[in-house]
This record gives C-alpha cells, structure tokens and sequence, in this order.
C-alpha cells in the first residue's frame, strides 16, 4: 500500500513507529509490518511512501529481500566491508566447487 | 401586316391573330377551352417577338447588300484568309440554314425525331463550333495583331492614295501586292507583321515621335566610361575576431547568465519584466515544462511499482546540461550568488580598465584619444603597437589575471571563477 505520512513541525517518522501504527490499524503485528521508500515532500510536513503487511512473519521471510529484513533485525548480515571480502574471494579463488566455501572459512580463522 | 408600335395590347394581340387565322373564341368547334386560353396568354410575346425578328431582319439585309456590292466588286479579297476563320463561316452558315428547316418542320407540324437527318447535321456542326472555340482562343492574339496590322496599313494607305480595305493575308506577300510595303508598315509602328513577339522596338516607334523630349542618356555619343565620382572610402574586412569582440557563443551565454539578466532587470526600463506562473498554481492550466512532465512520470512509475527510482548517470547530465543550457540552476539562493557575481564584475571592470589604457593611454591622453575615436571612428588597426589578439572574453579574463597574479586569496579567488570549468587544466 502507499502511505502518506503528516507530520506537521517534525521530521519524518522512523519506520518503527510506523510499523507500529500501522500494526494498530490493520490488525497485525509490527513484525509482519514492512515499510520502505518514504520521501519527505519538499516543505517538510508530508512524506509519502510504501508498507507491505504479511500474514506470517515465515511468509514475510520468504518474499522480503535480504536488506528489509535486515533493516527489521531479522536477516543475518554477511561482511560488510569491501577489504574483508575481497581477501575472502581471493582465498577462494584457489579452490573449486564446494571446496571453496571450506577454504574462505578456514582462511579467515 | 403587323402593327410596327410597341405596345403590345391584348387588342392587338388578337387582331393580330385573326388575321393569320386562329381563333381566340372558345365557342369555336375546333379549339378546346385550355388551348384558347394558352394562346390568348402567349400572344403579346409572340407579337413583340415577330417585331423585333422583322427590325432584324431588315438591317441585315442593307449589310447584307453591301457586302455583296463589295465581293463582287472584288475590292475585297476572301482568298488566302486564315482557314479557320473560314471553315467556321461556313460551319455557322450551314447551321443557320439547317436550323431554318428545323423551324419550319415544327411549324408544319411534322415530326422532328431524333434520327432526322437535319437535326443530326445540326448536332455535327455544333460539335464543330465546341470544338473550334479553343483554337480560336489560342489565336487569338495573332489575328488580332493582324487585323491591328490591316487597319494601320489601312490607315497609312488610306493617306498615301493607295487601296483601301486590305486584308492582310497570312503570307507576307499579300501585303506588298497590295501597296503597303513593310516601309510603310514598320513606319506605322508595327515593325514586322509577322513578327508577334513583344516587341520593344514599337515602344521606340512611340518615343521617336517626339524627337524634342528630354532622354536619360547624356552624350550618347562619347563611347567614353567615366565612373560616378564618390568621396575614398577604407576597405574593411569583416572580422569578427577582433581584440574586444566577443564570439556568438560567448555572448548568448553571457546574456543567459543570472547576472546580466538581473542588470537587464534593472536598466533596461524599456522592457516589460517576465515572470511565469510556472509553479504558482494560478493559471487556466498549470504550466508544465519537459522538466516536469520527466518528474511526472517517475512519480507514476514509483507509486505504481512500490520502489524508488535513483538518479542515474544519464539523468544527471541531461540535467547538468540543462542547467547550462538555461543558465539558471533552478532555485537560487541570492545570497549566496551575490559574492561570485561581484567577483565576476570586478574582474571584468579591470580587463576592460587595462584594455582601455592600453589602447588610449592614461590619464589626459586617455582622454583625448577616446574623444577622437568617438568622433572619426576607428582608424588603421595595423598599428605600430604590437598588441596581443585575445579569442574572446575568457582569454581575455585570464589574461588579466596573470598579468595581475598576486598570491593573494582574493586573485587566487578571482582566477578560480574565472577559470572556463569545462576546459581540462593543462
């Protein structure tokens, strides 16, 4: 759904809060509540953006990408910075198939 | 037998009538009611139409007369004539004589059926006549000029003594046979009968009338040229890269700039101020340009599809290259541009400064030279002063700043703004 936000005199709302109203209003948990895509128009007062409730947090897991779920504390963030994974690929460049996925891990300990 | 008068009374009418034997009377055994009637109510028509063919008629013949005393007299020569005139005086007298007859079986009362050989002889000669008009259009103009030719010969022998009321036939020698040379002809104006090009030599014809006028020709006869005498003036090449001139790029970029608009603005008193209600929201309809129409959409597009569109790499040029295109970056802060339009001035006050002195002088002289280029305009630029030629306002800016260049933040400000920002650094 879209959603339009007025929020006279204040920033714009975080995506907890949100998920928490919106939770009140449709009859849903806020973990099955995910909202993203909100633009402040210009002027401040109004932000517009989207919010996708699911049936089930499962059901949630399966459809949502990686980074939602991320954001809402759920998914399992991989390695973030660059350096970290450029060694890793080049760990597992030596190897080939599932000997790969041994030799990054290793590598790393 | 007929009354000559005019009127056209009913009296007469039946008089008329009468006499030739019908009857008006409707008691009469033989005519029914309707027929009277009809006839009672055409007849003054017919009277005054028979009056009328009857002064025709007569005044026909006495022509008629006197051209027959003409022919055969042989004054008047009917060979050698143009053929079509010819073939259409026939055509027309067949068809007169043919028409005769058909009026004269009507009046008898017998039957004029389709197939009757008059009708189809009169249907013939029609077709000729349609078809001969158009010809006869096109020829127009030469038998004109002919008979015009006729006439004058006509005119000129007439004074001379010699025949009257030749017709010129269609070869030249016609006319001569006739007593009117070519001489002749050619004094009367009409150079050469048979040449009917326009002709400029029948304008000179009409001005030699009059030996006495005045002509637009002095000495005509000096075969000398001598040009018209006009004061020295210097031969200038249009360059347009002059030391001070500035290219046409240069200059519509300087005039869409925020600064040279807004000292328009101001001095130029003349000219209305525009401001569009682009984004006011007043309006019949609300002005959109292509700007707004591309945000349109993207809007559209996210809302429809539940994501957020980026900017990408192309938007961002396009718009960059819109900006510089417009001059304007959209929403400006006045402030904060206020400190680089000063910048700008300053700089290009002290070019033009140093360009003045170096051209005028300073001070007193400065003074007197500029008075005297005002006064005799710019005179030989191939000096003995080697000056260097700058491309164009740019060049010229930096220039200066070289010229000028002091380690101070402030030069170092002046030669970062003036820096073109699309030129790579060498």
């Amino acid at each position: 759904m879209i959603v339009d936000v007025i929020h006279p005199g204040r920033p714009n709302v975080s995506h907890k809060e949100l998920g928490e109203k919106l939770a009140k209003l449709y009859g849903s948990t806020e973990e099955c509540v995910f909202t993203f895509g909100f633009r402040t128009a210009f002027g401040g007062g109004k932000s517009t953006g989207f919010a996708l409730i699911y049936d089930s947090l499962e059901d949630a897991k399966k459809v949502e990408p990686k980074y939602r779920l991320i954001r809402h504390g759920i998914g399992a963030k991989g390695i973030i910075s660059s350096k970290q994974r450029k060694e890793r690929k080049n760990r597992a460049k030596k190897f080939r198939g599932t000997k790969k996925a041994k030799a990054a891990t290793a590598g790393k300990k | 037998m007929v009354s000559k008068s005019k009127s056209s009374s009913s009296s007469d009418a039946e008089k008329f009538l009468e006499s030739i034997g019908v009857s008006t009377n409707s008691d009469h055994q033989d005519v029914s009611p309707e027929l009277a009637k009809a006839v009672k109510s055409d007849a003054p028509l017919l009277v005054k139409s028979l009056n009328s063919l009857i002064e025709s008629i007569t005044s026909t013949k006495s022509k008629l007369n006197e051209l027959k005393e003409r022919i055969r007299s042989e004054t008047l020569p009917t060979s050698k004539g143009v053929s079509l005139l010819e073939v259409k005086l026939h055509s027309l007298l067949s068809y007169l004589t043919n028409l005769s007859f058909f009026i004269l079986l009507k009046l008898q009362g017998h039957s004029t059926a389709a197939g009757h050989p008059a009708l189809d002889k009169l249907i013939e000669l029609r077709v000729v006549l349609e078809k001969m008009k158009p010809i006869e259009a096109k020829l127009k103009y030469q038998i004109d000029k002919v008979v015009k030719a006729a006439n004058e010969a006509d005119g000129k022998g007439a004074s001379k003594g010699s025949a009257s009321g030749t017709v010129v036939g269609w070869e030249g020698e016609e006319v001569e046979r006739k007593g009117v040379s070519e001489y002749e002809l050619q004094a009367a104006g009409v150079s050469d009968p048979l040449q009917f090009k326009p002709n400029p030599r029948n304008l000179v014809g009409a001005m030699s009338l009059d030996p006495t006028a005045p002509t637009y020709q002095d000495e005509p006869g000096s075969g000398v040229y001598r040009p018209p005498k006009i004061a020295p003036t210097k031969y200038t090449e249009d360059n347009p890269k002059k030391k001070s001139q500035l290219s046409q790029q240069t200059r519509e970029s300087l005039s869409k700039s925020r600064l040279f608009r807004d000292m328009r603005e101001a001095f130029d008193t003349a000219r209305p101020e525009q401001v569009t209600s682009h984004g006011t929201g007043y309006g019949l309809r609300e002005l959109r340009d292509a700007k707004d129409e591309e945000l349109q959409k993207i809007e559209d597009f996210e809302l429809d599809n539940y994501q957020r569109l980026g900017a990408t790499r192309d938007r961002n040029k396009r718009e960059k290259a819109a900006i510089r295109r417009s001059g304007t970056s959209g929403i400006v802060d006045e402030m904060e541009n206020l400190e680089t339009d000063f910048l700008h001035m300053e700089s290009l006050d002290r070019a033009v400064s140093f360009d003045d002195k170096q051209r005028y002088g300073a001070g007193l002289l400065a003074k007197r030279n500029q008075r005297a280029e005002a006064v005799f305009g710019e005179g030989d630029e191939s000096g003995a002063r080697k000056r260097k030629h700058m491309g164009d306002a740019d060049e010229m800016l930096r220039f200066q700043s070289k010229q000028f260049s002091s380690k101070t933040g402030y030069d170092k400000a002046i030669r970062k703004m003036t820096r073109p920002s699309h030129k790579k650094r060498k």
